[in-house]
C-alpha cells in the first residue's frame, strides 16, 4: 500500500466486483481484496489517484482508454509451457483418434485454448503434436483467445522469459526454443505454425465463436477466478462451441458438475474431461 | 383472501413476498408475526433468509420462546433456533436462560445457539450441562466447550474419552478443538480404535505441536499399509509445518517421504514435498520446490513449508516465478541471512508485477552499502508512476546512495528529485529546480508531489498561469494532498476554460463551496460522461446548494446517475435529507440500500431504526451487515 493511498474497502470491492463480474465475468472474494488492492494501486498511481472510488469512477467515465490496463491488472497470466499435460497426451491416445473421425472437418482437428495468455499453453499443443499426432491426419487447427490483447501480442511473438519455461528439461529447451538472450527464448518456427490468436471474452460468446464448433476446448485455470452467473455464462458458451461428443477440458481443481446438462464428466486416462452431450 | 394484511395461500408468487418483506415496516405488530411466519416456509432460499434475518432483528424475546417450544411445528422451532443465532450476542442472554429450562429439547437447542454465538462467557453454565441428564445435551455441550477453546474445560472433557461412542467421538472432537498439548497422550490412545482413530488423528493435528507430531508420525509409520495415506500424510504436513522448528529425525521418515515424492497422485507427492521442506536441507529440496511451485496457484503467499527455510533464501532469488517471489519473501523474514550479492544480481532484472511488492518488503529490511548501486538502477529503469513506490527505500538507504548522486549519467530532473529524497535542503533546491527545463521540471515535479515542505515553496500560481495543461495536474496532485485551498481560484479558472476530470476532483476534494456552481452546471448537461464525478465531489463538497442539485440527481430516471446521487448525497446528508433515504430501502440497486444504511443509521430516529431493521434483513451482505451494525450500536 502506498502511504497517500486509502486502503480497498469492502463497499469498493463489492463495486468492483459488479463491474467485473459484468465485463469479464472475474470475481475477487473478501479474502482476496488486498490481491485486488496490490493489482489496482499501480494504475491508481498512474492516473494520480488517492481512493480506489476515484478509479471506479474513472472506469465510469472513461472506460474505453482504461480498459486493457484494467485487463491486465486483474486477470492472472501465469502460465508456462508443459502445464498438466496429462490432458494433451490425451489426445495422442484413443481420444484423439475419435475425436478426429468424428469431427467437423474430415481428418483435421480443431482445438481452442480459451484465456491462453501469452500463448504457453497452444504452443504445447502444438509441440506435443509435432512430436505424436493427435490421431491420424492433417495438423490440427489451434485457436487460442484471450481478453488482453498485449499478451496476445506477446503471444504472436512467441518470446518467453525462463519462467514460462520452467518446467523444461535443458533439452527440452534446446529442441523448442532458441536462446536470445540470458532472460529470452524464442519458441521454433515449427512449433509456432498454425496456431491462430485472437480476442476474446469468455462471457461474451460473439467474440468467441469461429466459423466452426471445436472438437475440444481447453480453458483451464481460468474459470477458478469466475463468479458463478458468470461460470454458468461460459459453461453455456463452451456449449455453443464444442460440437456434440467434443471435449472441454478444465484445470485440475476446477468442475463443472452440477452446473450444466450440456457436459457429462468422463475419466479419460489418468484425467477427467467434460463430453459434450448430444448428437 | 389475506389476514392482518398478510396473503395466506402457501403459495405466494416471489413478487409478493418480497414486496410483503418490504412492508413489514407498516404493518402491525401481530401482522408482522404472521407475516413472518408464512415467509419463513417460503420454497425460495432467499425469501427464508431474509425473513429469518427480519425475524431476528424484530422479533421479541417471548415470539422467539415460543417458536422454541413449538413442538409440532419443526418448522417455526428451527426458525427460532436459527433466529437466536443470527442476533449475535443480543440472543446470549436468553440462550443462557434457556440453559435451565426444564425441558430437554429446549436445553439441547440453547446449547446450539451457544455453540454458534461462541461467547467465552458461556463455559461455566456449559460445564454445568455436561452433567445434564439428556444424553443429545451432553454431546452438544461437549461439543460447544470444544467451540470456545478455553483449555480450563480439559479435564471436564477426559472422562468422556471412556464413554458411548458418540460421546467419546464428541469429546475427541473438541479436544481438538481446544489445542492444547495436555491432550496429546489420551488423544494418542485413541489413533488405533476403530472408530474414533481417524477423528483421533485430526485432533492431533489441529492441537499441533512436537508431541502431536511425534504421536502421529509413529502411528503413520507403523500402520502405513492400512491407512489412508492422503489423508494421513495431509495431517502429518500441517502438523510439520506449524512447528517453530524443524523437528528431529525421525528413523525410516524421510525415506518413506521419498518413496511418495514418485506416487502416481499429485496430491500425495506435493504433500510429501511440503513434509521433506519442512524437516530441512536436503537433496530432494529443488524437486520438492518444483512440486510444490507448479501446484500452488498464488505465489504471494510463503507456503508455509518454508517459512523456516532461510537457507534457500539465495537459491530461490536466483529462480524465476513463484520461487523467485518466495526468495524476497524468505529475505524480508530473514534480513540477515540473506545473500546481499544474489539481492544485488536479482535488482538487475526486472520483477514480474506480483514479484515487486515481495521485493521490496525484503528492500526495506535489508540495509548493505553494496545494495546502493544496484537499487539505484533499479529505480532508475522503473516507469515514472512506479517510482514513488521507491522512494521509502531510497531514505532508507540514504547513505549508501549519498555517493551517487553526482554520476555523469544521471539526468538533471532525476538528481534533483534524489537529492529532494535524500534530505538536501528544500531552499537549496527550489533555484534547482526552476532552473530545469520546462518537461524536465514537470518530470520532476511528478515525483516530488510528496515532498510538502519542498512542494509548497514553488511558484505554482505563476506556472499555473503559465502552462496550465502541463502543471495542472501536478499541482492538483499536490493540492489535495496537502489541503492547499489556495490553488482553488487557480483550478475554478482552468475548470470555466475546461472541464477537465482532475480539476473536478481536486475541487471537491478540497471542498471549495465556490465551484459548487460551476459543477452544477457541469451536471446539467445532458449525459455528461463527466457527470459521475461530478456527483462524487458535489457529495465531498456539501452545503445546501449541492444537497439540493443532489436531491434533485436521486430522482434520476437514469440508474448510474441515481445511484452515484444518492452515495454523494448520504456523504453530506443532515437530518432534513433522511425522508429520501427512508422512501428508498426498497430500490433494487444495493447500492443505494447501502446508501440509505449509512444516512440512516446517523440520524436514529425511531422511524429510521424501523428501516434500518429492514435493512438489516437485507439479502446483499454488506448492505445488512451496515444496518445491523449500525443498530447494534
Amino acid at each position: 500500500m502506498h502511504p497517500t493511498t486509502a486502503p480497498l474497502t469492502l463497499e469498493e470491492l463489492a463495486l468492483f466486483n459488479e463491474l467485473f463480474i459484468a465485463r469479464f465475468g472475474l470475481h475477487f472474494p473478501d479474502h482476496k481484496r488486498e490481491i485486488l488492492e496490490s493489482r489496482l494501486l499501480p494504475r491508481l498511481r498512474a492516473n494520480h489517484l488517492k481512493r480506489y472510488i476515484d478509479y471506479y469512477l474513472l472506469l465510469q467515465y472513461d472506460y474505453e482508454r482504461e480498459k486493457d490496463h484494467l485487463i491486465r491488472a486483474i486477470t492472472n497470466n501465469e502460465s508456462y509451457f508443459f502445464r498438466e499435460t496429462t490432458q494433451i497426451e490425451v489426445l495422442q491416445g484413443d481420444a484423439g483418434t475419435e475425436l478426429r473421425a468424428g469431427g467437423i472437418l474430415p481428418g483435421r482437428l480443431r482445438i481452442l485454448s480459451a484465456g491462453c495468455s501469452s500463448g504457453e499453453e497452444p504452443y504445447t499443443l502444438r509441440i506435443f503434436e509435432q512430436r505424436s499426432p493427435f490421431g491420424r491426419g492433417e495438423p490440427a487447427h489451434i485457436d487460442a483467445v484471450d481478453i488482453d490483447s498485449e499478451r496476445l501480442e506477446r503471444a504472436r511473438q512467441a518470446v518467453y522469459r525462463p519462467s514460462s519455461l520452467r518446467v523444461l528439461t535443458p533439452a527440452q529447451i534446446r529442441c523448442y526454443f532458441e536462446r536470445l538472450d540470458e532472460e529470452s527464448y524464442a519458441l521454433r518456427a515449427p512449433f509456432r505454425q498454425g496456431v491462430r490468436f485472437r480476442l476474446g471474452n469468455l462471457v461474451d460468446l460473439d467474440s468467441l465463436r469461429g466459423v466452426l464448433p471445436y472438437d475440444a476446448v481447453f480453458c483451464r485455470n481460468v474459470l477458478i477466478y469466475f463468479a458463478e452467473p458468470a461460470l454458468k455464462k461460459a459453461i453455456d458458451n463452451f456449449a455453443h462451441l464444442v460440437r456434440p461428443g467434443g471435449l472441454l477440458f478444465l484445470g485440475h481443481s476446477e468442475s463443472i458438475i452440477g452446473l450444466t446438462q450440456s457436459f457429462k464428466a468422463e475419466r479419460l486416462g489418468q484425467c477427467i474431461a467434460y463430453r459434450r452431450e448430444g448428437t | 383472501m389475506t389476514m392482518n394484511g398478510v396473503p395466506q395461500s402457501l403459495d405466494t408468487s416471489w413478487e409478493e413476498c418480497i414486496a410483503l418483506l418490504d412492508s413489514l415496516p407498516s404493518l402491525s405488530v401481530e401482522a408482522r408475526v404472521a407475516a413472518l411466519e408464512k415467509l419463513i416456509r417460503n420454497p425460495s432460499p432467499g425469501i427464508r433468509s431474509r425473513a429469518l434475518r427480519m425475524g431476528a432483528a424484530v422479533l421479541p424475546d417471548e415470539q422467539l420462546k415460543s417458536y422454541l417450544r413449538s413442538e409440532a411445528d419443526d418448522v417455526l422451532r428451527n426458525a427460532g433456533v436459527e433466529m437466536l443465532k443470527m442476533r449475535g450476542n443480543r440472543g446470549f442472554s436468553l440462550a443462557l436462560q434457556l440453559l435451565k429450562d426444564d425441558d430437554s429439547d429446549i436445553v439441547l437447542q440453547a446449547v446450539v445457539v451457544l455453540t454458534a454465538l461462541r461467547d467465552p462467557r458461556a463455559l461455566e453454565p456449559l460445564r454445568g450441562v455436561l452433567h445434564h441428564q439428556d444424553p443429545n445435551v451432553v454431546q452438544e455441550a461437549i461439543v460447544a466447550i470444544g467451540q470456545l477453546g478455553d483449555a480450563r474445560a480439559i479435564p471436564d472433557l477426559l472422562g468422556f474419552l471412556e464413554a458411548d461412542p458418540w460421546l467419546q467421538m464428541a469429546a475427541v472432537q473438541a479436544l481438538g478443538n481446544l489445542r492444547s498439548p495436555v491432550a496429546v497422550p489420551h488423544l494418542k490412545r485413541l489413533l488405533t480404535d476403530l472408530m474414533a482413530g481417524p477423528l483421533a488423528a485430526e485432533a492431533l493435528a489441529r492441537i499441533g505441536g512436537q508431541s502431536a507430531f511425534l504421536a502421529l508420525v509413529h502411528h503413520w509409520l507403523r500402520f502405513r499399509n492400512e491407512l489412508d495415506t492422503e489423508t494421513v500424510l495431509g495431517l502429518l504436513a500441517h502438523v510439520l509445518e506449524g512447528l517453530p522448528r524443524a523437528p528431529k529425525e525421525v528413523p525410516d521418515f524421510r525415506a518413506a517421504l521419498l518413496d511418495l515424492l514418485e506416487d502416481d497422485r499429485e496430491t500425495i507427492r506435493v504433500t510429501a514435498a511440503r513434509c521433506l521442506l519442512t524437516l530441512g536441507a536436503s537433496a530432494e529440496d529443488r524437486k520438492a520446490l518444483v512440486l510444490v511451485a507448479d501446484f500452488h496457484q498464488e505465489a504471494s503467499v510463503l507456503p508455509a513449508c518454508l517459512h523456516h527455510r532461510s537457507d534457500l533464501i539465495g537459491y530461490l532469488i536466483a529462480q524465476t516465478g513463484s520461487q523467485r517471489t518466495w526468495g524476497f519473501l524468505l529475505a524480508a523474514r530473514f534480513p540477515d541471512e540473506t545473500p546481499i550479492p544474489t539481492l544485488a544480481d536479482a535488482l538487475a532484472s526486472t520483477p514480474l508485477p506480483d514479484q515487486f511488492g515481495p521485493l521490496l518488503r525484503a528492500l526495506e529490511k535489508i540495509r548493505h552499502p553494496d545494495l546502493a548501486e544496484p537499487l539505484l538502477g533499479f529505480y532508475l529503469r522503473q516507469p515514472e508512476e512506479q517510482r514513488p513506490l521507491l522512494h521509502p527505500l531510497l531514505r532508507i538507504h540514504r547513505a549508501s546512495l549519498a555517493a551517487h548522486l553526482e554520476d555523469a549519467g544521471l539526468e538533471d530532473a532525476t538528481r534533483v528529485v534524489l537529492k529532494a529524497l535524500l534530505g538536501v535542503p528544500e531552499n537549496e533546491l527550489v533555484a534547482e529546480i526552476t532552473a530545469l527545463p520546462h518537461e524536465e521540471r514537470v518530470r520532476a515535479m511528478a515525483e516530488l508531489v510528496g515532498q510538502d515542505r519542498l512542494m509548497r515553496l514553488l511558484p505554482w500560481d505563476a506556472w499555473l498561469r503559465e502552462a496550465p495543461e502541463s502543471y495542472g495536474p501536478v499541482a492538483a496532485e499536490f493540492a489535495s494532498k496537502v489541503g492547499l485551498r489556495e490553488l482553488a481560484a487557480s483550478f475554478r479558472q482552468l475548470l470555466e476554460k475546461r472541464p477537465e476530470p482532475y480539476l473536478i476532483r481536486t475541487l471537491g476534494e478540497l471542498g471549495d463551496r465556490k465551484s459548487v456552481k460551476l459543477l452544477i452546471g457541469l451536471l446539467e448537461e445532458t449525459s455528461s460522461p463527466l457527470e459521475p464525478i461530478v456527483i462524487e465531489s458535489l457529495g465531498r463538497i456539501g452545503g445546501p446548494q449541492a444537497r439540493q442539485a443532489l436531491r434533485g440527481a436521486t430522482r434520476s430516471h437514469r440508474a448510474q446517475r441515481q445511484r452515484m446521487a444518492f452515495r454523494a448525497l448520504a456523504r453530506c446528508a443532515t437530518e432534513e435529507d433522511d425522508a429520501i433515504f427512508r422512501d428508498a430501502i426498497s430500490n433494487q440497486d444495493w447500492y443505494i440500500r447501502l446508501s440509505c444504511a449509512e444516512v440512516l443509521g446517523r440520524f436514529s430516529r425511531p422511524e429510521n431504526l424501523a428501516a434500518l431493521a429492514q435493512l438489516a434483513a437485507d439479502p446483499v451482505p454488506i448492505v445488512a451487515q451496515r444496518a445491523l451494525s449500525f443498530l447494534e450500536s
